[in-house]
């Protein structure tokens, strides 16, 4: 076997998919950071060269029900910025189109290796939670603070609600209650969704006291600022927030409040890290 | 164990640091002697300086190859005629390709075959370069060399020192071992019990060499003015090439975050020293038949980064570097950052 290595995050398998200019269909960012740093950590470990990730792509289902760009579920600006730590567009592109394939099961039998898929989600990542922390930490160079007082709470919508997984509205309510009266801290909600359709799912007509929303620059820079919060408040069927947990620093000790009790948490577990508090 | 039977003689060019490993192992199944033919026996290279306390040094022989090839045989054979007295089977190691020297070899075995020896040849050669515009009268050269060992020689098996480009060699030969270059055992357990504290702030490049075209120096500064951290990158050697690199490292460095120093030739022994506060060395050669510093760099626990046209590249292996395509600036590139995520944990990795 040639020690020359070659790993392609192609992180999405669709049948509608051009490398590396596009595809059409795929995750959401969460789900596909996996497949990412699993090509990434490969890399470094096994001295491969890493190929530019296949990150553009095109959700027209969620688009056309939603008419907003964001739901066309591009990440392509948080995934050029991770660029830097791959070869570029055009020399990646000439590798995929001169080299034959094989899938992740080969890593130990095979040169060139394809990585998509959410697979053992923060399982397979989680021996590498340093690195990834220290790259993502270099790559955005946050100079994001917050003080201890404030909580993260993640409000995950979008197609949550299509496949009934979003969190019952009580819930939340009773949480942010919980917060911003029982422990008198502040809320930040960070979501995929816009403030309004936050107002309509909670039947409000504006947020309650001590509750703020963030507007959003980029999903990646969301789920940096979440994770600098002393007290993070989610869904554990979201991976955007578990990895806002996944990349939170050691000394910062952070709270994490699930909005589902433990016996579904066990149930769609996908980190072995333990929420703090469950619902 | 030594096999009081076995019996190598080790015919080579200067003697070198770098072949103390291998002279090791064939003297753990073997006796041997070594003979040094070279044009000017007393023009010391600096990598005989390094052997100055080999444990070998009593076995070694020199011979000036200016003499005529009966005078070099006569000379040999009164050297050795009675340390092979008893001796029926002798292995010939041997690492030339050019004719008077083989036919040296030739003469002498002749001389002990007469004598009931019988003699096993064993090539041990370098990897052969084939990119340059030499290569169609290299290659007719080596191969009528080859040959010619096929008829004369009949050797058994060969030895090289790399697989790169072995494909021309396994047109000659059915049984190929590789053994590449290494220095002493005591001398690498030496490298070990040295300890550095690197810095974690700026990321250390360096490069020891020659600075002419085949090592493809350019390459390198190139490669560090575009990698998106602080990087400084040091430069050890001399060469034609100096003066072109030193403008093209003062033009990049101005434009970049990196930092750029040419120190000139360095010494082995301040190399030993200096090499473990690097965090990576890098050869990006268009062709080198080994690259020493490679292993010097292995035994300090530095990181290598190579071009596949590099014979050291068969003693790296993920935990100690990497290779990339000679001549390619973005795999190149892509190694440096991908160390530099990597150059924080390396046990973890």
């Amino acid at each position: 076997m040639s020690f020359k290595k070659y790993y392609l995050p192609l992180l999405f398998d669709s049948k509608y998919s051009i490398y590396p200019i596009g595809r059409i269909g795929g995750f959401g960012l969460g789900n596909l950071l996996f497949p990412y740093f699993r090509a990434l950590c490969s890399a470094v470990r096994d001295s491969a060269n890493l190929l530019y990730p296949h990150h553009n792509q095109f959700q027209p289902r969620n688009f056309l029900r939603e008419m907003k760009m964001s739901s066309l579920r591009n990440y392509s600006s948080d995934f050029e910025k991770l660029g830097w730590s791959s070869i570029s567009k055009i020399h990646s592109f000439w590798i995929y189109k001169t080299k034959n394939w094989n899938f992740e099961e080969n890593l130990n039998n095979s040169s060139n290796i394809i990585f998509y898929g959410y697979r053992n989600h923060f399982y397979d990542l989680i021996d590498f939670r340093d690195q990834i922390r220290k790259y993502i930490n270099f790559t955005f160079n946050s100079n994001f603070e917050i003080d201890d007082n404030y909580v993260a709470f993640h409000i995950r919508l979008g197609d949550f609600k299509l496949i009934n997984q979003s969190v019952g509205r009580t819930n939340i309510l009773n949480m942010m209650d919980y917060f911003t009266n029982d422990r008198n801290l502040k809320i930040i909600i960070y979501s995929d969704t816009g403030e309004r359709s936050i107002l309509s799912y909670l039947n409000l007509k504006v947020l309650p006291n001590n509750v703020s929303y963030s507007n959003s620059i980029s999903p990646l820079n969301d789920i940096i600022q979440m994770s600098k919060f002393k007290y993070i408040c989610g869904t554990p069927y979201s991976s955007f927030v578990e990895w806002s947990r996944f990349l939170a620093e050691e000394n910062l000790k952070q709270n994490s409040f699930s909005l589902i009790d433990r016996e579904l948490f066990r149930k769609v577990r996908i980190s072995p890290l333990d929420w703090d508090y469950y619902a | 164990m030594v096999d009081k039977d076995n019996f190598t003689i080790i015919f080579d060019n200067a003697s070198s640091a770098h072949k103390e490993g291998f002279i090791e192992h064939v003297s753990l199944n073997s006796k041997l002697r070594i003979i040094h033919l070279r044009k000017n026996i007393f023009n010391i290279h600096p990598s005989e300086e390094m052997n100055k306390d080999s444990k070998f040094n009593k076995f070694r022989y020199y011979f000036s190859t200016n003499n005529s090839i009966n005078k070099i045989v006569k000379q040999i054979n009164i050297e050795l005629i009675n340390v092979i007295q008893e001796k029926r089977k002798i292995n010939f190691i041997y690492s030339f390709l050019d004719y008077k020297r083989l036919k040296i070899i030739y003469k002498l075995a002749k001389k002990f075959q007469e004598n009931g020896k019988v003699i096993n040849f064993i090539p041990y050669l370098e990897p052969i370069r084939l990119n340059d515009f030499k290569v169609p009268i290299r290659f007719l050269k080596i191969n009528l060399s080859l040959i010619l060992q096929k008829i004369f020689f009949k050797p058994k098996k060969i030895f090289l020192i790399s697989s790169l480009n072995i494909f021309i060699y396994k047109f000659f030969f059915k049984s190929l071992e590789i053994h590449p270059y290494q220095q002493s055992r005591s001398y690498i357990e030496e490298c070990k019990k040295i300890k550095i504290i690197k810095s974690r702030k700026t990321f250390r490049v360096l490069y020891v060499g020659q600075l002419v075209r085949r090592k493809n120096v350019e390459l390198i500064l190139k490669a560090c003015s575009r990698l998106p951290f602080q990087t400084e990158l040091s430069i050890f050697g001399d060469g034609n090439e100096k003066n072109k690199l030193i403008k093209i490292a003062n033009f990049l460095t101005k434009k970049s975050n990196f930092k750029c120093v040419f120190h000139g030739f360095l010494n082995n022994d301040i190399l030993k020293k200096k090499l473990g506060l690097y965090d990576v060395l890098v050869l990006p050669s268009k062709f080198d038949g080994f690259g020493f510093v490679v292993s010097e760099a292995n035994y300090l626990d530095v990181y290598s980064i190579v071009s596949s046209q590099v014979g050291a590249k068969d003693i790296i292996n993920p935990k100690t570097g990497s290779v990339f395509n000679e001549g390619s600036l973005p795999e190149f590139i892509n190694h440096l950052n991908l160390h530099f995520i990597r150059r924080d944990f390396p046990n973890e990795f």
